[in-house]
């Protein structure tokens, strides 16, 4: 017992500890796929692709149920920390999603006649996605505590920039060009999060409470 | 002179809560301080106490009217869930200020 009682430090655990499991990881990852299938495929089936991302917090609360508490026990938040880590995170995805929409996608009309500032921003659109998922993944880190984010956040750059060199993409974007380096980077950490599951169920058998 | 130092300082130890003071039960109250609620499962995995270690102290805490313990099934497995009432919440927040009091 030779710690330091911190309850600052304890708070900090107490989120670690709730994010062991590696589902959040998972849960991002399949956001990222959806998302990237709903750029590529956006005719087709974005419908389904919406409905899907919608029911992602219900199956994360199911995996949670059935993976997370038995064998690590329950914890309840105080509503105060909830309310913190929702306004950070709104925060966060308002200011990035703010800045997708009005620079990269939907601004730029006609090539011919938009600013260069436009122009240079559509030119290495990837590039700048790839920033903003990084950003979003580095603060939502952050803000829950949880180092792996990190990881996924470096993750993110090198494939967004690898697409960019690889894919070469035109002035105008096309939304299938900005899906594929999503698809890749969300099967990427769905992969890594259930490695992180895995040697979280072996870490904590299931035991009785 | 030793004599005359504790007879000053006894006083102010005398304020400090024993209840809480105790190395197991104070590290279960801080984890419970930072949580709405938790089961016993986790504070088990938190503390590294054993099951009959934390059923003990939680015993003592619950008969202080410091936390408050639900026990129901959950999936046909009993589950049992803690945490603060308002006395311990109270206790544990003067403790807090006792000690940094003794240390100024």
């Amino acid at each position: 017992m030779g710690k330091k009682i911190d309850l600052q430090d304890i708070k900090h655990e107490t989120m670690r500890f709730h994010y062991e499991d590696g589902l959040l990881d998972v849960f991002i990852g399949g956001f990222l796929l959806l998302n990237g299938l709903m750029f590529m495929f956006i005719e087709k089936y974005s419908l389904l692709v919406f409905i899907i991302l919608n029911l992602g917090p219900m199956f994360y609360n199911k995996a949670k149920e059935y993976i997370t508490y038995p064998r690590q026990g329950y914890l309840k938040l105080t509503k105060k920390t909830i309310q913190r880590l929702m306004i950070n995170q709104i925060i966060i995805l308002t200011f990035t999603g703010f800045i997708t929409l009005h620079g990269l996608f939907y601004m730029m009309g006609d090539p011919t006649n938009a600013p260069p500032g436009i122009l240079f921003l559509n030119k290495y659109n990837l590039l700048f996605t790839g920033c903003i998922v990084a950003i979003i993944l580095f603060a939502t880190g952050r803000i829950h505590h949880v180092n792996r984010l990190y990881r996924y956040s470096i993750i993110s750059l090198l494939v967004f920039s690898a697409c960019f060199l690889y894919l070469n993409p035109p002035i105008v974007v096309s939304s299938k060009i900005t899906g594929f380096p999503l698809l890749i980077n969300g099967i990427i950490i769905i992969f890594m999060g259930a490695k992180q599951t895995l040697s979280f169920i072996n870490k904590y058998p299931k035991r009785e409470n | 002179m030793s004599t005359e130092s504790s007879e000053i300082e006894l006083p102010m130890f005398n304020e400090i809560d024993k209840l809480i003071h105790e190395p197991a039960r104070l590290l279960i109250m801080a984890y419970l301080y930072v949580v709405e609620s938790a089961d016993f499962l986790y504070l088990m995995n938190q503390t590294g106490l054993s099951f009959g270690n934390l059923s003990g102290h939680m015993s003592k805490l619950e008969d202080a009217d410091y936390i408050k313990i639900e026990k129901s099934f959950k999936d046909n497995r009993p589950n049992t869930r803690l945490c603060f009432t308002d006395a311990g919440r109270k206790a544990f927040n003067e403790y807090r200020n006792s000690m940094k009091d003794i240390y100024k």
